[in-house]
């Protein structure tokens, strides 16, 4: 009988955990436990001050091994294993030089260095919070000359506060965007988000087989259906098929054109100019 | 009592040993499958071609629904079929057998019945996906996200072993549909988060033992490690081949593709062409012995993985009667190769592509240094998703054309990496505004036969004259496989997330689509 409770409370403590883990964003690419910032800020001043002279202040390595790539460090939780390689140094591997022991550091600073380096190893693993330092390398005035010259911007932008007629202002596009979107921008200025878009939005006429004709901004073309929003602001639906003629208007056809044309010099520049435009 | 109890096991293994496969499947059905769908890709070659015919080209606007299925039952962490719809369905004997990431799947292949699921224990692994199931007679083989290969009875869903194939903990995950050859169970590992390096291996399908590995890098000294510069960028050059390969039962070689090479998007730690990674590898597979390998992209810096379906096919060129490997790769570019040897035929893209210098005489795109990942960013096409995917291809030798869902978009690639790489070291960033479509490429010369606008998932030829596949909208479509031209649609409400697939029961011709978390299937309505 306890044997059974004890079987039953089993059961309900796995799918508890199942629940918990359910609900618990897979955040962390790299597998292991949450990490505490604070042990981590310890352990990174003691590794600096005990270890980085071989494993280098990030940890990737110099006379001593890369311990990001270490199946010591990558298989340790909190200091279990890598604490016994500090403990009792280890015999340099493939002619290098042997590490020493360090046997005066607690179980609790080791705990620490163990967080640190499983911090460098979590940053190591997850891309996309990589930070992009290094963007902004080009010319401004070059770019202004190309943005009023041979790039053409200047035929549909200006970077006046004011834009007569159907132009399109970029004054204080650079306050809008961080330099890395606003350099995907200018290779295409994608719609959806920005303060530019309602005047990226795409239209279309759609002529029925009557011959009379709806347009609006278009929503959806498939290769069935075409959807639209009218002047009301209603969403309207067609059926594609004999008779019914669509005609698209894309303002945004002229970038799609263009980005195969740029080079990389060219955005750069771009990317300069529209930076004093903050 | 536990005299008993091992008398009982005794009494079970012997049962066990005593019996035929009854209703599951024999070697001979792997090399002929029939009217089944035995492995990830329906055959050995690849193709996805079935001879099944009873759907043509004139009926198929006739197309009825046959059942939906929900798979039910969630992983360890609450994913459904829905979040990771990868796996094509196995169908042997009246059955299909597919997977999700901790879960397999046995339903009735006429109604869409749940027979029953297997749950794989909560475990640390990356849940990816997974492409589905191998099979050997009485035996289901699944691989896990924490990388463990795990045999199933295929009457039960009940566990009889499980190996590990990697360790977790240094960043592999799988994904792979392990495909059986003959006495050996062979699965690929996954993962390019850290700079590990990558491997096939060959398990023994009733014990699970290890019968041999390949290493997608040269050891020191051997050849091939004279394109890296050192030991040390080789053993941590990645090069995942997560892909199920295709192999050629009169040629005994199994043909596989690898991934990139690590750390990903920063190449100058490993100055080279990087060898095995992003190529078509050749392999004995009783031996795991190379025979020969082409490398798709030489010194890949762009996560443009080279594991794409190698599919088998003969056909004349230039007069010439050749057995033939195509691949559409990741990198833009469809190769035809001499399948028995490794030279190349054919090399073209089929996307627009600026990475670039021209192609070496031996077949291999040169890149352009210029277009690599810095540090403020390289426009780049294709994106980092590539020109196509993981989504399988298919081949259609009647019309000696290859179908392959394509993608023509543009990103910024960025080396974030200002000290020394580790894993990607960098990113892409698509910029948007990308186009989808399906391209039938003519085996021949790489040229682009037709194109229709919108293709996503994976496709199935069929001695019908049907080509299956799905688009970006959730549309399921039927093309003329001669023109690309529609032939019959249905509204899914998601998108095609598998490859489709095909089987025959009772005389009917059944269509299966894995689209959000159900599987539809279609047939013609009696006569």
């Amino acid at each position: 009988m306890p044997k059974r409770v004890l079987l039953c409370l089993g059961v309900v403590l796995v799918l508890a955990g199942a629940v918990a883990m359910a609900q618990q964003p897979d955040t962390q690419y790299h597998p292991g436990p949450k990490l505490d910032p604070a042990a981590v800020a310890r352990g990174q001043k003691l590794f600096i001050t005990n270890c980085s002279f071989c494993h280098a202040a990030d940890a990737t390595g110099a006379s001593g091994p890369d311990l990001l790539r270490s199946p010591i460090v990558l298989r340790d939780q909190h200091g279990e294993t890598i604490g016994v390689v500090v403990h009792a140094g280890r015999p340099g591997a493939g002619g290098g030089p042997s590490m020493p022991a360090f046997s005066s550091l607690t179980e609790s600073q080791i705990g620490d260095i163990a967080e640190f380096l499983h911090s460098r190893v979590v940053a190591a693993a997850d891309r996309f919070d990589y930070p992009i330092t290094g963007v902004m390398t080009g010319n401004a005035a070059a770019g202004a000359a190309y943005f009023n010259g041979a790039g053409k911007c200047s035929t549909c932008h200006t970077v006046s506060d004011t834009a007569p007629g159907t132009m399109i202002s970029l004054a204080g596009i650079a306050g809008r965007f961080t330099p890395p979107n606003l350099l995907k921008r200018i290779a295409y200025p994608a719609p959806a988000r920005g303060a530019i878009d309602e005047t990226a939005a795409e239209t279309v006429k759609v002529t029925l087989p009557s011959g009379a004709t709806v347009s609006g901004v278009l929503i959806h073309q498939g290769e069935f259906h075409v959807v639209l929003r009218d002047a009301d602001g209603w969403q309207r639906t067609f059926t594609l098929g004999p008779g019914v003629q669509v005609a698209v208007h894309d303002p945004l056809a002229f970038h799609k054109q263009q980005i195969g044309k740029y080079s990389d010099a060219e955005l750069h520049n771009l990317l300069a100019y529209l930076e004093t435009l903050k | 009592m536990k005299r008993r109890v091992l008398l009982m096991l005794l009494g079970l293994a012997l049962a066990a040993a005593s019996q035929g496969p009854g209703l599951g499947l024999t070697p001979a059905a792997l090399l002929r499958p029939g009217t089944g769908w035995p492995t990830y890709n329906g055959d050995y070659s690849g193709q996805r071609y079935s001879a099944l015919h009873q759907i043509t080209a004139a009926n198929v606007h006739e197309l009825a629904l046959a059942w939906v299925s929900h798979p039910a039952a969630r992983g360890a962490r609450g994913e459904s079929f829905a979040s990771t719809s990868k796996a094509t369905p196995l169908e042997v004997n009246g059955t299909l057998y597919f997977s999700a990431p901790d879960v397999a799947w046995a339903i009735d292949a006429r109604t869409g019945r749940e027979r029953w699921h297997y749950l794989y224990p909560p475990n640390d692994g990356h849940r990816n996906g997974s492409r589905g199931l191998g099979m050997l007679g009485n035996w289901l083989y699944l691989v896990t996200p924490d990388n463990h290969l795990v045999c199933l009875d295929a009457r039960t869903g009940k566990p009889r072993w499980t190996v590990e194939i990697a360790d977790v903990k240094l960043d592999y995950f799988s994904t792979t549909a392990p495909v059986i050859v003959k006495n050996h169970v062979i699965v690929g590992v996954g993962g390019d988060t850290l700079d590990n390096p990558a491997y096939i291996e060959s398990r023994d399908p009733d014990t699970g033992e290890l019968q041999w590995q390949f290493f997608t890098e040269p050891r020191p000294g051997q050849p091939g490690s004279e394109t890296w510069p050192s030991a040390d960028a080789m053993e941590h050059g990645g090069g995942m081949p997560w892909i199920p390969g295709t192999y050629d039962p009169a040629l005994n070689l199994y043909y596989f593709g690898t991934g990139n090479p690590n750390p990903v998007y920063d190449g100058r730690s490993r100055v080279g062409d990087d060898l095995w990674t992003c190529s078509i590898v050749a392999l004995n597979p009783d031996t795991g012995k190379m025979a020969w390998y082409f490398q798709a992209s030489p010194h890949d810096t762009h996560d443009w993985d080279a594991v794409e379906t190698p599919v088998l096919f003969n056909a004349t060129v230039a007069g010439r009667p050749r057995k033939l490997l195509a691949q559409a790769s990741r990198n833009g570019y469809f190769f035809v190769l001499d399948r028995t040897n490794g030279h190349h035929l054919v090399t073209a893209p089929f996307i627009t592509t600026n990475w670039t210098r021209g192609i070496r005489p031996t077949g291999q795109p040169q890149p352009n240094p210029a277009k690599e990942p810095a540090p403020q960013g390289t426009l780049v096409v294709p994106a980092e998703g590539g020109g196509t995917n993981w989504h399988p291809p298919a081949y259609d030798p009647a019309a000696g054309l290859f179908y392959v869902n394509a993608t023509q978009e543009y990103s910024i690639d960025y080396r974030t990496a200002l000290g020394k790489g580790e894993g990607y070291a960098g990113r892409g960033e698509p910029v948007g505004g990308g186009q989808e479509f399906t391209l039938a490429l003519a085996a021949a010369d790489g040229h682009i036969a037709w194109r229709h606008n919108g293709g996503v998932g994976g496709l199935l030829a069929t001695a019908g004259g049907v080509l299956f596949t799905g688009n970006g909208d959730g549309d399921l479509l039927a093309l003329d496989p001669a023109t690309g031209k529609t032939l019959w649609h249905t509204q899914a409400g998601a998108t095609l997330g598998n490859g489709p697939m095909t089987y025959e029961l009772d005389g009917r011709q059944y269509v299966v689509f894995g689209v959000g978390d159900a599987l539809f299937a279609f047939y013609l309505p009696q006569a």
